[in-house]
């Protein structure tokens, strides 16, 4: 309180005294001219909304550009689809594990469920209601292709850290790096078909495929069992599917920088 | 209306509104500038530069909740930013500066009350000066000054207080050396 009042003491002593120290004022006339500048400068150069934006996304660092993309994506289906996923995926194993006495043979209905569930979720991440990613396109913030890449990482790493551990309850003591690899390799194989034939052929058409391909695999699997992707451990050509399957999946992947590029040179 | 009601006029793209604007402060802000660098060109720009920022932002859509702190923010800034590019950390305490004053302001005034004035808050560093012409100068309220200079209130208090004292100090400097030239 004391200090206020030897405020206002040393500020009335000094009120006065500052009059001594004045500043050339503008005319009239400078004003005008002033006003005038300011209009004939916004007259040339409108405020450019998306310059301001590219401007602004060019100072952000790599890091912080990546995560804007990974929030942008995630929130575009929401963290409530993405636990969904999950929970619908528990449900699937406990069901299975509870219904099947044999663990390989219940391993084998449940990679089966799982990739076709992750074509589903595919399928779903990929959905042809993305108004909200044209218009991040369209305020040049990333390309849809781009962002089609970040929805397959979320629903890859999602499904896969989803797989992995409930392997253990369909297998139990029975698991094994084998089995893991075995579950690994197929959700790889399906999420990458479904991502890059929407890619390539849109949504529908590579949702269509993926279902085929896995139709075809579930179908045809005893006629042509040395041919399918569901090999257990035990099978005789399951470490060299795995590798065929695996490379298969990278080479699919790198067909999307192709198309990426066809892209940016078509915009 | 008030100052801030302009501004919602020129989000609605009313661009008069900025000619009520420019004509209320054109006058305080240059005076403010000025007094802090010391240079009309210099003053003039800044100006310049701040109702062009107010009249963007005006366009795009914003109202600021207190209109005048909000001016004397940008218009600070925009000083701040000129040390900063011009690399003039000024000394204020140097003798070199305080010998130039007399060459930067023969044309401001020559009346020596007025040049000591001039000389003594010189020597006082950057953020108290500020205060005390927001304050003096400006009559803005120290809740203003507060937001203008994103300081907490009684960091404005403080520095108005110190700033006075440190006048005084040098107002008795100058007295005890006999350069006194206010009585």
């Amino acid at each position: 309180m004391s200090e206020d009042r030897e405020l206002t003491r040393l500020e009335n002593e000094w009120k006065n005294r500052f009059d001594r120290f004045t500043a050339p004022e503008p005319s009239r006339e400078q004003t005008l001219d002033l006003l005038q500048k300011i209009k004939a400068v916004e007259e040339v150069k409108p405020v450019d909304l998306r310059f301001k934006l590219e401007s602004h996304q060019d100072t952000q660092s790599m890091s912080a550009r990546t995560v804007n993309l990974f929030l942008s994506q995630w929130n575009f289906h929401g963290t409530r689809s993405w636990l969904l996923t999950g929970i619908i995926m528990l449900i699937l194993t406990l069901t299975i594990s509870q219904n099947i006495g044999n663990e390989v043979a219940g391993f084998s209905t449940w990679i089966k469920w799982v990739t076709l569930f992750m074509i589903a979720v595919m399928g779903y991440a990929f959905r042809t209601k993305n108004e909200g990613n044209q218009l991040i396109e369209t305020l040049s913030y990333y390309p849809l292709t781009v962002q089609m890449f970040m929805r397959f990482m979320i629903v890859m790493a999602l499904q896969l850290a989803i797989t992995l551990p409930l392997s253990f309850i369909i297998l139990g003591a029975t698991n094994s790096i084998y089995y893991l690899l075995g579950s690994f390799t197929p959700v790889l194989f399906f999420g990458v078909i479904g991502f890059v034939s929407t890619i390539w052929l849109g949504q529908k058409i590579g949702l269509l495929l993926a279902l085929f391909v896995w139709f075809s695999q579930t179908l045809f699997e005893k006629q042509h069992q040395s041919a399918s992707l569901f090999q257990l451990p035990e099978n005789e050509g399951f470490l060299l599917m795995n590798i065929v399957v695996m490379g298969i999946s990278i080479l699919l992947l790198g067909t999307v920088t192709l198309k990426y590029r066809q892209m940016r040179d078509l915009t | 209306m008030q100052d801030e009601e302009y501004m919602r006029q020129l989000s609605y793209g009313n661009d008069s509104a900025l000619d009520t604007l420019v004509f209320q402060y054109h006058k305080p802000l240059y005076g403010y500038v000025y007094r802090l660098l010391q240079d009309e060109n210099l003053a003039e720009d800044i100006v310049q530069d701040t109702f062009m920022k107010i009249y963007q932002q005006g366009k795009n859509g914003f109202v600021p909740d207190s209109f005048k702190p909000w001016m004397y923010k940008i218009a600070t800034n925009g000083c701040r930013d000129y040390w900063r590019k011009a690399s003039t950390k000024r000394e204020y305490f140097t003798d070199e500066i305080v010998e130039g004053t007399g060459k930067i302001h023969h044309i401001i005034d020559r009346q020596l009350e007025r040049q000591w004035m001039i000389d003594a808050l010189d020597q006082l560093a950057p953020d108290y000066r500020m205060v005390l012409y927001l304050r003096f100068y400006q009559e803005l309220k120290y809740a203003e000054i507060a937001l203008a200079l994103e300081i907490p209130l009684n960091t404005v208090k403080t520095w108005i207080s110190r700033g006075l004292k440190q006048l005084e100090g040098i107002l008795l400097e100058d007295e005890r050396k006999g350069a006194g030239v206010n009585e």
